[in-house]
């Protein structure tokens, strides 16, 4: 009885291995290739391989120092692409909440109209929308300015932000309100009392899914922003590919700077993320 | 809750430095005039200072404010676009890219102003023949005039690696290059096929020739025109109507567009080529993968005259060379085509007769002269009173007395060989034609999708004139 | 001081009062931000596209231009194929994942890194290995005696990289969703079936996949409205090239207002996407709720 169970059991775990490594090859390779070209010296630049010969610092050190005319603003660019993403985090976090104790705690007469609302809002895709908004942006003279980007940031990802915070709002107990009544508390003393801090898990969630969102943002920064110490970061990275004599290693150094910020806000919040991000949508359905 | 006045001030401090963070338009110190000047990042950090340097005397001379903002071409090109769409304009614009793409086509579209008084005050110091590029028609007014300032061009150029054909023995002497046409194009063939046989290790994945033929490529079309001369073919009469569809104009094309495809499909030229951006030429020759390349402009040797890993300058001045487009199929001379770069003046800006003042002093000799020699002679001057400087007929002076093998060939080319502007100027659906880079596409169609060259240079004539006849 | 008069009636101050406490005003208070958002820049700006898309002669000019057709067959590939090969990965790894063995968790948290990288590093990092000259593919194939292929300059292989790429990044996520799900089934079930000696094949087809099926038709659903409108990836990895072959529509777009100075033809190339897009939001309204 036991022995054929023993024997799936070896193969299982082989075959799963098999897959694994398949798994984390394909996963990984792209990212390593990028680290490798990053402390490749120009000179072995165009030689392929597996692995670096002489690998050198020196193009992250151009990249720290602006020492290098494609990276003369560097500092700017990151420091913009920062900005953007922290005030979006903010307003995001700040609207979702707002919304999210609305649309979960309150009984009121359009609510079914909000959740449609958020939901076209959320499905449209943001690039059908990036030409108008363009003109629009246009015309209130805010072209080449943060605070359009950022508008258009909190615009997409609210949705789903709000759509993850009142799911998760739904199923907190009914309790909350009514101690909040028995103090004598108004509506917005029990919001910010009582509701901000049993919430904290998927806002820090969508906090970073909120920053992870603009910082990622590609399409909407090249329309709104130019000129080269206003841009962020992956626009400026890809004026790169626009010019004579792109140092590609350069660029990978770039890129890697670039990809961290992102890649440690998930590690570190990755408990929220996954949990806060699924809920929505497993019990959406 | 109530907001203690300590909240209230937090939050007001917040506010005040987010707007500065976030880039709201504050208040403008209204001091006077300013203007606003989109300047055409240049290849290399001195060409930009030495603009910087000009706005800055510019400032102290006409006690103005001047915003100038460096961006890459093709970045500026959106820009440009998107201002005048959006009716959000500069005052001055400078793309390298204004005279095949917006003097034309906004030009016609009456967005842009009328600079004729400004090009008069000038016309004793033009090049004549760099002048035709920004006459364009508009079409609201119907009639052509000045909606450009003509400052500084390019042209064709070929570089090929001395030290690689003296490797194999080849003659690596400019002069000693054969240059009638088929001579031509089979040396480099036979470059590249006696270094790989020499080095198969090193020069393995070597190409002789790097023949840009993609279309994400401005170079592509530049190559083609250059060819289509080289061929007898024309595409338009001297009033802007098409031509290309005339029988000896189309017989022209298809053997270009042949040509174009053989070369492709014989092994010499990469394959990446039909996928290549503007830069990939250069840094392929910049790798060594290529022996030789057409370009342009002269990016490639201004490039290796900055290198900071040369500091004696032997690739500029030993290892490479330039040398000129062949002679024709038909024995007859190159022709060669410029394409002269551009100043516009939005029409909806608001400081034209500043904005003219500033092109004015920006094209001051003196000036003018420092900031086209930070660009390392990448562009020959539009005025004749600084192309007679000395620099032009003999380039830089090597550290060991070298003389300059690339500046005096462009300069030869724009003062003693036969050449033209593009024309884009005679219609703006030529323009058009370029946006959608239908020779490029041609080009595909024939060594990707295996047409024969007929079929292809028919679509393409064909769409060339679905493109001219919308634009009445 | 008491709410009402004398006479019984409230007063005028705890009549607005009253208002500010009743549910309506408050429900739009709390989400009066998100209603000037999405009024000032989702509702706007789409009655602005859908004005101007209602030029007849863009639509003449688009379809009248070859490249625009090619567009649509390759927006149809891309989100027909890509997408459905990214979910049907997505459901079989998300049974792999499902296995309570602790390095396959360790698996589940690096598998998502392609998630969290941005797309401009990742298909910069492709790019450079399928550069037809010294990429490490072409050096790997060259090594084992095959012809090595410009990737980027054919119009096929070039779709494909885009579409490999797209499924890189996104598998991970789609994943995560889908284990979740297989997660939210409840363990009796298994174990009733355990007892009727149904094998792994079996619980899959009677238990899982039922349960799973409207999560995975919606985010099927999603997924294609989204890659619908995907400008980045295809973007950055071709640009469109070789010969304008491989836009999408969002490309298209960009490259018509932007490169071509066509806003109307941008708007329009959009437009021709919207019917289909707002039936999937149809279903999708149906089927969810917030």
């Amino acid at each position: 009885m036991n022995k054929p169970r023993r024997r799936t059991q070896r193969g299982l775990r082989l075959g799963l291995s098999a897959v694994a490594i398949v798994i984390l090859v394909w996963t990984f390779f792209p990212v390593y290739y990028m680290l490798l070209l990053s402390f490749t010296p120009t000179e072995d630049l165009f030689q392929p391989g597996f692995y670096v010969e002489h690998p050198t610092v020196r193009n992250y050190i151009y990249t720290m120092g602006q020492d290098n005319p494609f990276v003369r603003y560097f500092w700017h660019q990151i420091g913009n692409s920062l900005v953007v993403a922290l005030w979006s985090m903010v307003l995001v976090g700040a609207i979702a909440s707002l919304g999210s104790f609305a649309m979960a705690r309150m009984q009121f007469r359009f609510r079914r109209f909000v959740s449609g609302l958020t939901l076209f809002t959320y499905v449209i895709p943001s690039s059908f929308l990036a030409i108008p908004f363009f003109k629009m942006m246009g015309d209130y003279d805010l072209i080449d300015t943060k605070l359009s980007l950022i508008l258009a940031m909190v615009t997409f990802a609210s949705p789903y932000a709000l759509w993850v915070l009142s799911d998760y709002a739904r199923s907190l107990p009914p309790e909350i309100e009514e101690a909040g009544a028995i103090d004598g508390a108004g509506t917005i003393a029990t919001f910010i009392h009582l509701y901000l801090p049993l919430v904290r898990p998927p806002l820090i969630a969508i906090g970073t899914y909120a920053f992870l969102y603009a910082w990622n943002e590609y399409l909407y920064a090249l329309l709104l922003l130019t000129g080269e110490p206003r841009v962020t970061l992956p626009v400026a990275m890809s004026n790169f590919l626009t010019t004579d004599n792109a140092p590609w290693n350069l660029l990978m150094a770039v890129s890697t700077v670039y990809a961290i910020p992102p890649v440690v806000l998930y590690y570190c919040f990755k408990r929220y993320l996954v949990s806060g991000l699924v809920s929505g949508a497993v019990s959406g359905t | 809750m109530r907001q203690t006045r300590r909240e209230f001030l937090k939050t007001t401090a917040v506010g005040a430095g987010a707007t500065g963070a976030l880039g709201l338009p504050t208040a403008s110190r209204a001091q006077g005039q300013k203007l606003t000047v989109w300047w055409n990042k240049g290849y290399y950090p001195e060409e930009d200072a030495a603009m910087q340097k000009i706005v800055k005397e510019f400032e102290a001379q006409h006690k103005v404010e001047v915003d100038l903002s460096f961006t890459a071409q093709e970045d500026l090109l959106k820009k440009i676009t998107a201002a005048l769409i959006a009716r959000r304009v500069p005052d001055v614009a400078f793309c390298f890219y204004n005279d095949w793409q917006v003097v034309p086509k906004y030009g016609w579209e009456d967005k842009l102003a009328d600079v004729s008084d400004l090009i008069q005050a000038l016309r004793p110091r033009y090049n004549e023949k760099m002048l035709p590029v920004a006459y364009v028609m508009n079409g609201k007014t119907k009639k052509r005039s000045y909606y450009g300032v003509p400052i500084e061009a390019q042209t064709m150029h070929i570089h090929y690696w001395r030290d690689m054909l003296r490797e194999v023995g080849m003659a690596d002497d400019p002069a000693k290059v054969p240059m009638k046409w088929d001579d031509y194009w089979t040396y480099w063939k036979k470059a590249q096929d006696a270094l790989r046989k020499k080095d198969p290790a090193k020069y393995g994945k070597l190409y002789g020739i790097g023949m840009t033929e993609s279309t994400r490529a401005s170079d592509t079309l530049y190559n083609f025109e250059m060819a289509l001369l080289s061929f007898n073919g024309e595409t338009m009469d001297k009033d802007g109507k098409i031509v290309a569809d005339q029988p000896k104009n189309r017989e022209a094309i298809v053997k270009t567009l042949k040509w174009f495809g053989e070369l492709f499909t014989s092994g010499y030229v990469p394959p990446d080529a039909t996928n290549w951006t503007d830069g990939d030429n250069n840094a392929g020759f910049h790798s060594r993968t290529i022996v030789m390349t057409p370009n342009p402009s002269q990016s490639i040797p201004a490039a290796q005259f900055f290198n900071k890993d040369d500091p004696e300058k032997k690739n500029y001045f030993d290892n490479m060379a330039t040398i000129e487009w062949p002679d024709g199929p038909d024995g007859k001379k190159a022709r060669y085509l410029s394409a002269v770069k551009t100043i516009i003046v939005p029409k909806d800006s608001k400081n034209q007769k500043l904005a003219k003042d500033f092109i004015a002093f920006v094209v001051e000799k003196g000036r003018f002269t420092e900031y086209i020699k930070a660009a390392n002679g990448r562009w020959f001057p539009a005025f004749n009173d600084m192309a007679v400087d000395p620099f032009w007929r003999a380039g830089h002076k090597g550290p060991k007395g070298q003389k300059d093998p690339h500046v005096p060939v462009a300069t030869t080319i724009f003062l003693d060989r036969e050449n033209k502007v593009f024309e884009h100027y005679k219609n703006p659906a030529f323009s058009q034609v370029y946006d959608e880079n239908v020779w490029g596409k041609a080009m595909a169609r024939i060594v990707i999708d295996k047409w024969p060259p007929e079929k292809a240079g028919d679509e393409a004539i064909e769409r060339m004139k679905a493109i001219f006849a919308s634009y009445k | 001081m008491s709410s009402t008069t004398r006479e019984g009636r409230p007063r005028a101050s705890s009549r607005v009062a009253q208002l500010l406490r009743s549910r309506t005003t408050q429900g739009f208070l709390f989400t009066a931000p998100l209603l000037v958002l999405f009024g000032a820049f989702v509702i706007y700006p789409m009655a602005f596209g859908v004005w101007y898309a209602l030029d007849v002669d863009s639509y003449r000019a688009l379809f009248s231009d070859p490249t625009f057709r090619q567009t649509v067959t390759n927006t149809l590939w891309y989100v027909g194929f890509a997408v459905n090969v990214k979910l049907f990965l997505a459901l079989l790894l998300s049974g792999i994942l499902d296995f309570p063995f602790r390095w396959i968790r360790i698996l589940a948290a690096l598998f998502l890194i392609p998630w969290a990288v941005p797309a401009l590093p990742g298909i910069l990092s492709f790019r450079w290995m399928l550069n037809s000259q010294w990429g490490i593919f072409n050096h790997l194939l060259t090594k084992l005696g095959l012809e090595s292929v410009p990737w980027l300059a054919r119009h096929d292989t070039a779709l494909g990289a885009v579409m490999v790429f797209h499924i890189w990044k996104y598998l991970p996520f789609w994943t995560i969703i889908l284990l979740a799900g297989r997660r939210a089934i409840p363990s009796e079930l298994y174990e009733a079936t355990a007892i009727d000696g149904a094998s792994a094949f079996q619980n899959f087809v009677y238990v899982t996949f039922p349960l799973l099926r409207n999560l995975y038709l919606i985010c099927t659903l999603l997924s294609m409205v989204f890659t619908l409108g995907d400008f980045t990836v295809p973007w950055l990895m071709t640009g469109g090239a070789p010969g304008d072959s491989t836009h999408v529509l969002a490309t298209l777009a960009y490259r018509y207002t932007f490169q071509m100075g066509r806003l109307e033809w941008g708007l329009a190339t959009f437009a021709v996407a919207l019917p289909v897009t707002l039936g999937f939001i149809g279903l999708l309204l149906r089927w969810v709720k917030i």
